[in-house]
């Protein structure tokens, strides 16, 4: 018996490791982050951007926004986009097939009419039907091409973009409205800048309209204010952190700014992936920075797109489950990465932590909880043990997750009331007590279904901000 | 067993600590906006009060030190940030009138103590104020804070600085700004765009001997943003030596904002750089620099492997050379195959559409 005692012990302080190591690697993020942020925002502070773009040689960028049936909001999303600063870019709006009347209302709202257009490059994409240009927008371009998903309606962007630059977003962000010139900075500033990646926010609760954010607020939803501080945990401290060791494995999809000359140079995004955003990024690092270890993909820590969250645990289940198979694919298809010195701190550091913590992280975690609550149970690990699992699983969570709240009052302070702060300070307490567990099982659960061959992509249902 | 007891038990204890840390880390920082707030609603009542006074200043004859004495000094900054946009949009007499609100007043020996201190936030905000107000008297303290080892100090001052068109201190702003990694072109032009057209020939002078590539780069869009033509001489002969490409396309730039006619002969040699992106600005320029003599090289261009620069020998082409468009029309649609009549049907079309 005394046996069998050890080994559960043995055991349970290995789950115990993992919860205190996975947290410390995010204590040590977050305070990276926080001074990285202190220094960017002192340096941000004092530029007049679009003062410094009427002088320096900017770099033009090509706006790529795929659409698959989005005749709800496509009209006031590509109005939106119309809008944004910057002194020379081109938005593409790839029609991906749709079958509703996304096409339709963009002849009726931009007076497109066909041109002839020629593909500069050649990455892989179904058939473009035709090109068409907006005679009141001279920047709007829309490619109506056979569906082939979004991996492919971006890559047949690419073939026709003009500009060095391609920002790729998706048709229901909101973004604010100098967010190019805030994206374009790296590029100027180093030549060795292949892919940059900004903060994206939620935007459930903020009062939007003709898709510019008008007032920033929380949702009424808890599932939703708690993806927020998700959101930051995520984006302030964890990419931010990662940023620091030229880390960054994932952009996010949702707004992402490449050199084109990289993209075309690893052959765009790859067809039928289904974490296409990560797995892009990863392919970055093993094609192109083995080349040239010089280069860097970043992070700007602005606040720069605003989207959607799920406010149904149905609709959030699917969300979480179609990441953790993106997340499981893209970790397979580039596992060369692992363990690898020729990579460096990628290699060595960054592809491991997320093999390990983001990919295998939620069978251990629900194995963890489990095993522990069987042996607690059965009074294999003793009061004081009990006390210091739970405490490193939970508590030490919330210690992560309010830090993310102080880190975003100290940096962009973006929620106005008092009430925004005590709230968000409540979610970030909350969120460990069963929301996190939950979305663990998803991921769990979306592990299982990538492995026994459940690979497609699922519905992801939007309300839409159009009539906001 | 005891041992592994005292370990759980101190783990447990020390995260419990960090989660009190947290939360007293969370009461500063509620206090914080609290007192945020608190100011906030006294800067609004205080606008409330003074705005039609402020208006009849500067409508009328009073003396503006009248005025501030019937401010206390704790309320000055109240009165700088309702002024902020003012001193931004202001001009001439107009100008003056509201700067000599700071610069005749006790406001101005209050910024310039603040500039003293030793908290940065304070010494921002009087650099901020003191440089939008053109402040001389802060000058010399202004040139001493470019010295911080805190790089908001410096950066501040140094837009101070600038806005004082203080030449002088030119130099100084590029010397330290050397110290501070992250203090990029962006920055530095944002500030030196500040200065007048006086700044120009100090910098030319320099120019002639400066060996750093980030400060000529810097020299020649300011000379750019300027339209400094005097240095033109310069630039070329920079940009004839150079072999770095951000410093010969800013140079390309400035010809073409100048119309520096006699750019047009080095530009030629430039067409056939190595680097895309300056033989995709060389044509840009000559279709403001160039002459007829040029066209077999830029129709030459419309087989450049980059489609920059056959998508700018196109457009070239069209504004170089009179007719020129029957000609690509031709060329476009007689060629199907061809990719460099495959961009000029490009053009021609999005020319179409357009008009």
């Amino acid at each position: 018996m005394n046996v069998i005692k050890y080994i559960v012990f043995g055991f349970n302080s290995l789950l115990l490791f993992y919860f205190l190591l996975v947290c410390s690697i995010y204590i040590i993020l977050n305070v990276i982050a926080f001074f990285k942020m202190i220094k960017y925002n002192s340096t941000i502070k004092y530029l007049d951007l679009k003062r410094v773009f009427k002088l320096t040689n900017y770099k033009p960028i090509s706006v790529i926004v795929p659409a698959y049936n989005e005749e709800n909001g496509i009209v006031e999303s590509i109005k939106s986009l119309l809008q944004l600063e910057y002194p020379d870019f081109q938005l593409i709006v790839v029609n991906d097939g749709s079958k509703d009347s996304t096409l339709q209302k963009l002849f009726e709202n931009f007076s497109i009419r066909q041109v002839s257009f020629t593909p500069f490059y050649k990455l892989k994409s179904q058939p473009i039907r035709s090109v068409f240009m907006s005679s009141e927008y001279p920047n709007l371009i829309v490619i109506d091409k056979v569906n082939g998903g979004k991996a492919d309606a971006i890559n047949a962007g690419v073939n026709l973009a003009k500009s060095p630059l391609i920002t790729v977003i998706d048709a229901d962000s909101v973004l604010e409205r100098d967010c190019l010139l805030k994206i374009v900075r790296p590029f100027m500033e180093d030549e060795n800048v292949i892919a940059v990646g900004g903060t994206i926010r939620i935007a459930n609760g903020c009062n939007i309209l003709h898709g510019n954010i008008l007032e920033v607020g929380l949702a009424k939803s808890w599932l939703a204010r708690f993806q927020v501080v998700e959101y930051l945990r995520a984006f302030l401290f964890g990419r931010n952190g990662f940023d620091v060791l030229n880390g960054i494995l994932i952009i996010s999809g949702a707004f992402s700014c490449f050199s084109r000359d990289a993209l075309i140079k690893i052959d765009g995004y790859r067809e039928g992936c289904i974490g296409e955003d990560m797995e892009i990024i990863v392919r970055m690092h093993r094609k192109l920075r083995r080349e040239n270890p010089k280069l860097r993909i970043t992070f700007i820590p602005d606040p720069v797109c605003w989207t959607e969250a799920p406010e149904t645990f149905a609709v959030l289940r699917s969300q979480r489950m179609r990441w953790q198979k993106g997340t499981v694919d893209s970790i397979l298809l580039h596992k060369k990465l692992f363990m690898n010195p020729a990579y460096g701190w990628i290699g060595m550091l960054v592809f491991p932590y997320f093999a390990l913590f983001e990919m295998i992280g939620p069978i251990i975690e629900i194995f963890g909880y489990f095993f522990f609550i069987v042996s607690f149970s059965l009074g294999f690990v003793t009061v004081s043990f009990a006390v210091a699992f739970l405490t490193t699983a939970i508590l030490y969570g919330v210690v992560l997750s309010v830090l993310s709240v102080i880190l975003e009052e100290l940096s962009f302070q973006r929620y106005p009331k008092l009430s925004h702060l005590l709230t968000l300070m409540a979610a970030a307490f909350l969120e460990n007590f069963g929301y996190r567990q939950i979305t663990t099982w998803w991921r769990f659960r979306g592990m299982v279904e990538y492995f026994t061959g459940k690979r497609h992509w699922g519905q992801m249902e939007k309300k839409g901000f159009a009539k906001k | 067993m005891n041992i592994h007891l005292d370990i759980f038990a101190f783990l447990a204890l020390t995260i419990f600590a960090l989660l009190i840390l947290t939360y007293v880390l969370v009461i500063q920082v509620v206090v914080l906006r609290l007192v945020h707030g608190y100011q906030q609603k006294k800067e609004r009542e205080f606008f409330a009060v003074w705005e039609e006074n402020i208006f009849l200043f500067l409508e009328g004859e009073e003396d503006p030190r009248t005025l501030i004495k019937k401010i206390r000094k704790s309320k000055y900054l109240f009165l700088l940030h309702y002024l902020r946009e003012f001193f931004l949009m202001l001009k001439g007499d107009d100008f003056l009138k509201l700067s000599a609100l700071v610069n005749q007043t006790k406001i101005q020996p209050f910024l310039i103590s603040q500039l003293k201190s030793g908290s940065p936030r304070k010494i921002n905000e009087a650099a901020y104020f003191l440089g939008l107000a053109k402040s001389i008297a802060a000058r010399d303290v202004l040139r001493k804070k470019l010295k911080s080892q805190n790089a908001s100090v410096f950066l501040s001052s140094a837009l101070a600085l600038a806005r004082l068109n203080d030449v002088d201190a030119v130099f100084d702003i590029f010397r330290n700004a050397r110290r501070f990694k992250f203090v990029s072109k962006d920055s530095l032009l944002a500030i030196l765009s500040e200065y007048t057209d006086e700044i120009c020939k100090p910098l030319l002078v320099n120019l002639k001997r400066e060996k750093n590539i980030l400060i000529q780069s810097i020299s020649i869009t300011l000379f750019r943003h300027f339209k400094f033509y005097d240095a033109g001489e310069s630039v070329l002969k920079i940009m004839v030596y150079s072999q770095n490409k951000e410093v010969i396309v800013e140079s390309i730039k400035f010809f073409s904002s100048i119309e520096f006619i006699d750019a047009a002969t080095a530009l030629r040699s430039l067409i056939n750089h190595p680097k895309a992106e300056v033989r995709a600005e060389v044509l840009k320029a000559l279709a403001v620099l160039g002459n007829e003599s040029f066209e077999q090289r830029i129709w030459d261009c419309m087989y450049d492997p980059e489609y920059e620069v056959q998508y700018n020998a196109v457009i070239t082409l069209m504004k170089l050379i009179p007719d020129s468009e029957e000609k690509i029309s031709q060329f476009a649609y007689g060629n199907l195959k061809d990719r460099g009549a495959a961009i000029a049907r490009m053009v021609l079309s999005e020319r179409n559409i357009r008009n």
